[in-house]
């Protein structure tokens, strides 16, 4: 009979976290194998087919087959729950080699120091498990910095109030071609006195790192780039990890991890799409497959030895669920109330707004330092459909006919929108988390109850942010200004739920990002993060993936 | 009074998907030949496109190549198209056509005639008293991203013909497009 091969490392997930080491490690020389539940597209796939994209939901599994229960609060604090298929609330951000980082907008930020120290430098909130982070910032700063050379970040290095600490001067690219609405939004944040800086994107804007260049084709955030200019986990990492002899098994659902008698992981089960099990054995595993999905694999691997789960000895595993806080804004410039130069200006498209604002990552409200964060600006998003049915409802009621043609053309044809969004910290508390539900899967696996809850700091930071993200719409001229600040939670902005620290009784990780009293499982997706920082986590998922990636070289010897 | 069916046809529905109903594309049309014709009207109703500002701006484009007719066919096709995605839920796809015999009763119960025998106005009275419940605002919804997507979708699909949708609203696709569905 033949031997199994027995890899170095195996890790469930093709993203952001899992990336970086598959990367690391074939270069190295070790045996990789990588386990993806979804399809490996390449660029060539990467169409802008917003029924199939967005409306049909491609890159994520059907409703109907994989869902998650989802348990929210009523008012009075009564939970109830439903689920993705009743509620199409989906929690699934992108099944494919790449994972959710194909599908993003590419903003880049950094978190700053007092990120890693949120305790410390802004005391505690009653109701929120507000902790310091055991990694400080410096330890992460050479990573940042490897991913803007490595995965590709480009941008222009401005001092501003808030700027983090850069162990280099400028950014390896430069910035992308800039919308000429960046003009009039620096011109009304000067007049306002507010501080605005040019937005880091990964999307290179000419061919480098063995990729092609931005085609500026309109379509970026939620469609999968047709040049590889935008900085994917698959484009950025794993194309060239297979280069370096990685395997990639897609169509892989892992469904468990299992352990020998001394506790040391030996295999990972998955199931095919014909529902065959299959096993991989390897020295190391990494779990990387998003936040909610990796909590459920560990809850799911329960045994003997660890009858709650792996990671779970001091029932930590799914706490402290995270997501971005905010919300978003718009406003509307009406063609026909502007000069015909600047109608023009505003119909030139495929162009970047890469302008934001972190003047306010923190700032003082009675007497007290708050916490604050980052507001981006945006054009609304291209896809026709989306944005017709923007128009179906005036308030409360449907309109038909030639009113809702006559809005629907308007919207489209005659007018701009531009949006902003908001992101602080969505504070961790007891009441958002990812427990095993009793559900089953087309698989017949138990899925995650997602339980969400919105700390009111959150809205009250957000609301702060969003005022002035309005007063900048107004100062530009922007008309139906309007934006909304809400507890719910970004599906596609989620962390925690694998909280890394130093103390065993209050984290399901080590620093490392190692799980406790297990040797050989590494998670490193954004569940480690016990804080969420007031930015998009993807730059910070890179980064640690790579000084995990280290760890995992060093303990090789 | 606002009244919830969508719950109860979901969980219904679950029974009848047992049943090979969209077994079969050919078949699937000789089934829904009802709720085929209604959605004819419906979208007529729904989105007249030849009155009003829409038509003075573009009345030269519109007598050019008779859209309303272009859009609202296509449109038909793309919705029996709608009804055999699988990506979309079974129990959605049988909520859209329940939500035509629904049309129709309520059409009977306020008119004693079905909704496609009905004159104009009272079309419109039916659209608003459906409208007002809320199964009625949830189903015309669907039904309006889906006429929505036929005017606005790649031309692979079938509907959008001659990108009919798009010149009407000015809109620039993004590229590449895609080939086929």
């Amino acid at each position: 009979m033949k031997k199994q091969k027995v890899y170095d490392i195996c890790i469930v997930g093709s993203g952001a976290g899992a990336a970086p080491i598959a990367y690391e490690l074939s270069k190295a020389g070790k045996k990789v194998i990588v386990l993806e539940k979804g399809k490996y597209y390449h660029k060539e796939d990467m169409n802008k087919d917003e029924i199939a994209v967005s409306r049909r939901d491609k890159f994520i599994p059907s409703l109907q087959d994989e869902f998650h229960e989802i348990t929210t609060y009523d008012s009075e604090g009564k939970s109830e729950s439903t689920t993705s298929y009743d509620s199409s609330w989906n929690f699934f951000n992108g099944s494919l080699v790449g994972g959710s980082s194909n599908l993003m907008s590419g903003y880049f930020h950094r978190l700053k120091p007092k990120d890693f120290t949120l305790l410390s430098s802004y005391g505690k909130i009653e109701g929120a498990n507000v902790v310091d982070w055991p990694i400080s910032y410096q330890e992460l700063e050479p990573y940042y910095d490897k991913v803007e050379k490595i995965v590709g970040v480009s941008g222009e290095v401005v001092h501003h109030s808030t700027l983090e600490p850069r162990s280099s001067k400028k950014f390896p690219y430069p910035k992308t071609w800039e919308h000429p609405i960046t003009r009039w939004i620096d011109s009304a944040a000067e007049k306002l006195h507010y501080e605005i800086i040019p937005t880091p994107r990964a999307i290179l804007p000419y061919d480098a790192l063995g990729r092609s260049g931005c085609s500026y084709s309109n379509f970026c955030g939620s469609y999968g780039c047709a040049t590889d200019a935008k900085s994917s986990a698959r484009a950025a990492l794993i194309d060239k990890a297979v280069l370096y002899g990685c395997e990639v098994q897609t169509d892989a659902f892992v469904y468990k991890l299992e352990h020998n008698a001394q506790g040391v992981i030996t295999h990972a089960d998955y199931y095919d799409t014909q529902k065959k099990s299959h096993t991989i054995k390897a020295k190391i595993f990494v779990v990387a497959a998003q936040a909610i999905e990796s909590v459920r694999l560990l809850r799911n691997s329960s045994s003997k030895l660890h009858p709650n789960g792996l990671g779970n000895n001091s029932n930590q595993l799914g706490k402290n669920l995270i997501f971005s806080a905010g919300g978003s804004g718009e406003g509307t410039f009406n063609y026909d109330t502007l000069t015909q130069k600047q109608s023009d200006a505003l119909k030139i498209r495929g162009a970047f707004v890469n302008r934001s604002s972190q003047q306010w990552y923190e700032y003082q409200e009675d007497g007290k330092t708050l916490k604050g964060g980052t507001i981006d600006f945006l054009f609304e998003h291209a896809n026709p459909v989306a944005r017709a049915m923007s128009q179906v409802y005036d308030g409360d009621d449907l309109v038909w006919g030639e009113r809702l043609l006559e809005k629907v053309h308007h919207k489209i044809a005659r007018s701009k929108t531009l949006n902003f969004e908001v992101f602080n910290d969505w504070l961790a508390t007891d009441k958002c988390f990812v427990s095993q539900s009793k559900l089953k899967d087309k698989w017949g696996v138990n899925v995650a109850n997602i339980h969400l809850y919105g700390h009111p700091h959150d809205i009250k930071v957000g609301e702060f942010l969003a005022q002035k993200g309005v007063d900048i719409l107004k100062a530009l001229g922007a008309e139906d200004i309007e934006y909304t600040i809400s507890s719910a939670p970004p599906p596609n902005l989620v962390a925690g739920g694998c909280r890394f620290g130093n103390d065993k009784k209050s984290s399901v990780l080590d620093k490392n990002c190692k799980v406790h009293d297990i040797d050989n499982l590494y998670v490193s997706d954004a569940s480690f993060m016990p804080t969420g920082g007031s930015v998009p986590y993807t730059w910070t998922i890179y980064a640690n993936s790579f000084r995990v990636a280290d760890v995992i070289l060093k303990n090789f010897g | 009074m606002k009244k919830s069916r969508r719950k109860f046809i979901i969980y219904a529905s679950t029974i009848f998907l047992s049943q090979p109903l969209f077994a079969g594309y050919a078949k699937k049309i000789n089934i829904l030949k009802e709720p085929y014709q209604s959605a004819f009207i419906l979208y007529k109703d729904l989105f007249e496109i030849k009155k009003g500002i829409i038509y003075e701006l573009h009345a030269l484009f519109f007598e050019e190549i008779h859209p309303p007719k272009v859009v609202e066919l296509n449109s038909i096709a793309y919705f029996a198209g709608v009804l055999a995605d699988e990506r979309i839920m079974k129990s959605s796809r049988e909520y859209l056509v329940k939500g035509f015999t629904w049309l129709d009763e309520t059409a009977i119960e306020l008119y004693t005639k079905k909704y496609i025998h009905l004159q104009y106005s009272q079309r419109q009275k039916v659209l608003e008293h459906i409208n007002a419940l809320e199964w009625g605002d949830d189903w015309l919804y669907r039904i309006m991203s889906y006429y929505f997507e036929s005017m606005l979708c790649s031309p692979v699909y079938g509907a959008n013909i001659n990108k009919v949708g798009w010149k009407w609203l000015e809109y620039e696709p993004g590229f590449p497009q895609p080939k086929k569905v």
